[in-house]
This record gives structure tokens, C-alpha cells and sequence, in this order.
């Protein structure tokens, strides 16, 4: 019964809406889904969950409410189910100051200290715990930021949530980082100076940072941004040995017409803050193709080097082309390094324009995980029908990985999508492989068959069915990456805007 | 009684969609574009409608669409229509938004909301998503997703709006 308490606020909330509608917006969003499935090879086959997250947001002149409801329930284990008021935030905002108390995601600089953040629309589920909860990591305490001319400040503080555990456990359990600091910016027309102090406790022990940081566009086609941040006070802070604690990052952007050009650098040493609060630019290419974007690299901050050239050149007609290049150097000893390295080229063209098709290559070689070779390529082709559309996709990855023998094995992806005016999407997708880790005793290949309808009956409302086996593991996804459980079975997904 | 906490909540969901939405003025928000220049959104605003386009860099239905908005901000730019890019990059990606905008030629303001406030105030959550806003600030529209042809909807709903 004493769930049911947590049911009075959204209706509180909107029953308040009727009247508060008429004096300023009222605005929401529900996301709800259903699973009835399992992890394949797991018992039972076919267990159901079902888990809702209600966003609620009130705004009138320089006041913003919001509040976050979830709540998961599996058939499977009544201790792993909660309803709980995730979120809550308030917000007062004026052209020069904005107060927030709450929960918030506030970042300094490029992350190399502090970032938080959500990945909206996403789920987190581990093996350990099987309990899902939205993917956010979020700081609840205060923020307050004011302009005075050209200087910004922007001061910081609050507990910052590990992702990685559910909302069962207490609030001081998933909230271990204690975080204060402030961000001190002035810009002179363009060029802009900075600096951060963060103090950070977490167990009993506390530290400080500094960071500073530069952003300017030295000429109409060439702009700078460097950064760099330090573990305050102990002895070999500025000595950059073994013992030192830092983070060094730069990126230079060179555009002229159809050229357009990224460089980035990083060198990062003993840097991994608490439980993981910060989040440094990895500098390892975003991939939007399903096989590349399983095959990252999670960058070490205890010790990681490296950096990442991107290209673009855009050719008449809207063709594109993008050639990538990072490299990642970790010493994780004196005599044990890795040195990851990956090429990409990617090109896209229209052909008459109703086709839409995209090219790419790949190579990689990610010593961390054994994989000293991997080979990628692959085609996506969306053609635009009389009110409806299609897309066809095929991509094939060929892997060298030593462990103790040397495995050689393949992995395939296709998928085929039909559209009709955004409104009714069918599609379906199948991926193989041979990769020994996957298969079960006797098995061949290992195969993921699945596919998806989706309805959009009104710009509200989204409906999502899925229906069979999808393959887990990395997937990188607004600049995040993390893992994800393979599952085989049914899922329905409704998303609603108010 | 878990099916009916459900129901419960369903019909909530459901009857909330009932209530509209009143007008909130989403300009008098502050960025920084990909040039360095710190802009006021309510100075970009189009005098009749601002259309919005939430997107990144990663994501590849926005990188279709965009070829397609282009068009319609150079059809609609002499009828008080104002493109604005507002791009969702998190510091993996945002060094790239610069030289990838150029590269595809974007010809309206692109705005950088890698701490994601606008989103999460208006409570995006996919991309692309692009709203409409009418001059009082009132969103009147909103197109999630990206599909082949979806320019026809949009250039339809533009010239309906700009019509009542």
C-alpha cells in the first residue's frame, strides 16, 4: 500500500495542470515498455516485465517543474520491483542567472572532470542485478549559473548517481561521488578562457582538481579548443611520471567550403575520478553501423594516449565523404602495452534523387580484446517510393582474435525496413555468427532473427513491437558506451508526448 | 493488481494527452553556434515560424534529413520561416559538428546544446526530432523521426501553419 503513495504526486501534478494550463505549459512524456522473453539459454524462457517512466514538466515565465516517475515490475521477483520518483527539478531562469535545484546534468569543460548524463529513450539492464531503470547519470543537489558581462561563472553542487546500480538500492549506495566546484569563463569576442575547480569525496577520502581551458577561432577557418586538468596537491602533480594524476585534451577544426577537417589529441594518466564521474572525449569514432559500433574501444584513463583525425568532403550532388583514423596507446606496465588503431571511409551518394546509399570499409585492431585484426565493410541503400520507402542494409565483418589459438570467424548483419509516410514501419533483420564465444556446443553459426513493427498513429503516440532474438553486448550510443543484454522474445514499446 | 495499477496509469497518460498545450516562450534561451558566437534564440527566431531541427553527428536518419532541410529553409526563407540546427553532440563528438556542418553545406545556425538543457526542457527524447514554433513561442509542431519523403510532410505542414 505504501507504494501507492508515490501515485498521489504525478496526479497532484495534474490535476494542478487544468488550472496551471490557463497560466503557463504543461508538458509531458511517458515511455512504457513491456518484455516477455529472456536472456537466450536462460530459464524460464519466457518471463514478462514491465517497466513505465512518466515525465512530467511545468513552465510558467522563468519557472520550470519536472519530475520523473518509474517503475519496473517482473513477474520474476517481486523484490526486484519498485515505483519510485526518480526526479525532480526546479528551475529559475533569467537572461543573466539560472538557479536549479534538483537533479541535473552539469558538466565542466569537455568532461574531463565532471559529466553527467542521459541517454534519452534508453533502458539500462545488467546481468547481475536484471532490474531496468533509465539510462541517466544525473547529479542531484544545485546549479547556478550568472553572466556578468563577459564573464560566466557557474558554480556546482551535489551527489552524482552510479549508473551502474538499480534504483533498490539506497540513495546513499548509488550516490557515493560528492562533488563541488565551480567554472569561471570569460569570452572576448572569439576567444574564450577558463577555469574549473572541483573538489570530489567519495569514502571519507577527498581531492582536489584544477583544470583550464582555452577555446578560439584563430582564423574564419581554424578553431582551437584545449583543455587540461590535474589531481591538485599531491606531489607529482606537474612532474607527468607515473604517479601523476591528469588529463590532457585538444581539438583543432579546419573547415574551408566543402572540406571539413577534426583533430583531436588526448593523453590521459591515472585519471579515472570516483566511481566514475567523469568522462573525457574518447576520441574513438561513434559508429551508426550496428557491427562497428559493437566493435569500440572503451578508452583506460588510468593510462591512454592517442588521437583521432576525421575527414569530410563533400562532392556535388551531396555525395560525402568521411575518412576516419584513431589510435589508442595504453602501457598498462612496463612491459605490457596495446595499441589500438582503427581506418574507416565511408561514402555517401544520392542516385536520382530518391536513393539514398551509403559505402563503408573498415579496419580495426583492438589488442585489449584479443581482436589483432578486424575487417568491415559494408552497404545501405534507402529508396524512396510514392509515399512510402525503403531501406536495405547488409554489413560483414571478418575478425582475427588470439587467445590461446588463433580464432578466425565472421560476423553478418542485414536488415530490410519498409516505410509508409513515418507513420507504419515493418522491418526485419537478421545477424549470424561464428564467433566461437557465442556458439553453444554443436553449433555452427550462431543466429539472431528478429523484426520490428512500428505505428505512429498521431506525432504523439509511438508503438513498437519486436519480436525475437536480438545479440547484446557494446553498443556506444550519444557518446556513451555500455553493454547490452542479448533477448529473445517479445517487446512492446509505447512512447507518448503530452 | 499489478494489470490494473497499469490500466491505472495508462488512463492517466491517456487523459493528460486530452489537456493542450498553452504557449511557452522557448527563445529566451542562450548558446554558443558552431562559429563561437554566443546567440540568443529569440534573435534567430523567424518572424512568422522557427523550425527547430534536434540532431547529431552519429545519428544517421538526421544526417538524411538534413540534405532535405536545407531545401525547405532556401524555399521558405523570404516567408518568415527560420531554420535553426540545434545539435546534440555530447564532447565525444562535438569537435566534429563544426567541419561536419560545413561539409554538408548547412546554410541556417547551427546551435550547440551538448549539455542537452533545450532537449531535456522540452522533453526530447529521439532524434532527429523537429518541432515547429509559432511567433508567440508556442510549439505547434512536432516530426520525430526521419524517413525518405518526409520533406513532403513537413513543407505541407509549414505552408498550413503559414496559412492560418
Amino acid at each position: 500500500m505504501n507504494k501507492y503513495k508515490y501515485i498521489k504526486l504525478p496526479v497532484i501534478i495534474i490535476l494542478f495542470s487544468a488550472n496551471a494550463n490557463s497560466q503557463g505549459n504543461f508538458r509531458g512524456s511517458n515511455l512504457l515498455e513491456y518484455q516477455l522473453g529472456n536472456i537466450p539459454g536462460l530459464k524460464p524462457e519466457h518471463q514478462s516485465s514491465l517497466y513505465d517512466q512518466l515525465n512530467l514538466s511545468y513552465n510558467y515565465k522563468s519557472i520550470t517543474l519536472q519530475t520523473r516517475i518509474e517503475q519496473y515490475y517482473p513477474s520474476f521477483d517481486d523484490n526486484k520491483s519498485y515505483t519510485s520518483i526518480s526526479q525532480y527539478r526546479a528551475k529559475f531562469k533569467t537572461q543573466e542567472l539560472s538557479v536549479t535545484i534538483g537533479n541535473i546534468y552539469p558538466s565542466f569543460g569537455k568532461g574531463l572532470l565532471l559529466r553527467t548524463y542521459e541517454i534519452p529513450g534508453s533502458i539500462w539492464e545488467d546481468r547481475g542485478y536484471r532490474i531496468r531503470y533509465g539510462f541517466y547519470k544525473d547529479l542531484e543537489g544545485a546549479e547556478i549559473r550568472y553572466q556578468l558581462g563577459k564573464f560566466k561563472i557557474k558554480g556546482v553542487y551535489g551527489k552524482v548517481l552510479d549508473v551502474t546500480l538499480p534504483p533498490t538500492l539506497s540513495k546513499n549506495e548509488r550516490r557515493p561521488d560528492l562533488v563541488q566546484g565551480a567554472e569561471l569563463k570569460f569570452q572576448h569576442k572569439k576567444l574564450a578562457l577558463g577555469s574549473i575547480f572541483m573538489n570530489h569525496k567519495i569514502a571519507g577520502n577527498s581531492d582536489n582538481y584544477v583544470s583550464a581551458f582555452v577555446k578560439s577561432r584563430i582564423t574564419k577557418n581554424l578553431s582551437l579548443y584545449t583543455e587540461f586538468a590535474l589531481k591538485a596537491g599531491s606531489d607529482a602533480e606537474l612532474k607527468f611520471d607515473n604517479d601523476s594524476s591528469y588529463g590532457f585534451y585538444l581539438s583543432l577544426n579546419y573547415v574551408k567550403k566543402s572540406l571539413g577537417v577534426s583533430l583531436e589529441l588526448k593523453d590521459y594518466k591515472n585519471f579515472s575520478i570516483g566511481s566514475g564521474i567523469s568522462d573525457p572525449p574518447t576520441l574513438i569514432k561513434e559508429h551508426s553501423y550496428k557491427l562497428l559500433n559493437r566493435s569500440t574501444h572503451v578508452p583506460i584513463l588510468t593510462n591512454e594516449r592517442g588521437y583521432q583525425l576525421e575527414v569530410y568532403y563533400r562532392l556535388p550532388n551531396n555525395n560525402l565523404i568521411t575518412f576516419n583514423h584513431s589510435i589508442a596507446h595504453n602501457e598498462i606496465s612496463e612491459s605490457q602495452s596495446h595499441l589500438f588503431n582503427e581506418f574507416f571511409a565511408e561514402y555517401q551518394t544520392q542516385i536520382g534523387g530518391q536513393v539514398f546509399a551509403n559505402f563503408f570499409l573498415d579496419y580495426s585492431s583492438d589488442p585489449f580484446t584479443n581482436e589483432d585484426n578486424r575487417y568491415s565493410g559494408g552497404f545501405a541503400f534507402d529508396i524512396g517510393h510514392n509515399k512510402a520507402s525503403s531501406i536495405i542494409e547488409s554489413q560483414i565483418q571478418f575478425v582475427e582474435r588470439k587467445v590461446i589459438e588463433t580464432d578466425k570467424f565472421y560476423n553478418f548483419y542485414f536488415s530490410y525496413q519498409f516505410n509508409i509516410r513515418n507513420k507504419l514501419t515493418t522491418s526485419a533483420l537478421l545477424e549470424i555468427s561464428k564467433d566461437p564465444f557465442l556458439l553453444n556446443e554443436n553449433e555452427e553459426y550462431a543466429f539472431y532473427p528478429g523484426g520490428t513493427l512500428s505505428y505512429r498513429p498521431n506525432n504523439k503516440h509511438h508503438i513498437i513491437l519486436f519480436y525475437g532474438k536480438r545479440r547484446g553486448g557494446p553498443a556506444c550510443n550519444s557518446g556513451v558506451c555500455y553493454d547490452v543484454l542479448d533477448f529473445q522474445g517479445l517487446e512492446i514499446r509505447i512512447l507518448s508526448h503530452i | 493488481m499489478k494489470l490494473i495499477k497499469y490500466f491505472f496509469g495508462l488512463v492517466l497518460i491517456v487523459n493528460i494527452s486530452s489537456y493542450s498545450t498553452m504557449g511557452q516562450s522557448i527563445f529566451n534561451n542562450t548558446f554558443v553556434d558552431i562559429e563561437g558566437n554566443e546567440v540568443q534564440l529569440s534573435e534567430m527566431k523567424g518572424e512568422k515560424l522557427t523550425v527547430l531541427d534536434f540532431w547529431a553527428t552519429w545519428c544517421k536518419p538526421c544526417i538524411k534529413s538534413i540534405p532535405k532541410l536545407i531545401q525547405l529553409s532556401e524555399e521558405f526563407k523570404d516567408s518568415g520561416v527560420n531554420f535553426i540546427g540545434v545539435n546534440e553532440d555530447s564532447p565525444r563528438n562535438s569537435s566534429k559538428v563544426k567541419p561536419f556542418s560545413y561539409s554538408l553545406g548547412i546554410t541556417y545556425p547551427v546551435i550547440l546544446d551538448s549539455d542537452q538543457v533545450l532537449m531535456n526542457d522540452l522533453l526530447i527524447n529521439s532524434l532527429p526530432t523537429l518541432i515547429i514554433v509559432n511567433s508567440e513561442g508556442e510549439i505547434v509542431y512536432t516530426h520525430v523521426g526521419y524517413s525518405n519523403n518526409d520533406e513532403i510532410i513537413l513543407k505541407q505542414k509549414i505552408e498550413a501553419l503559414l496559412n492560418e
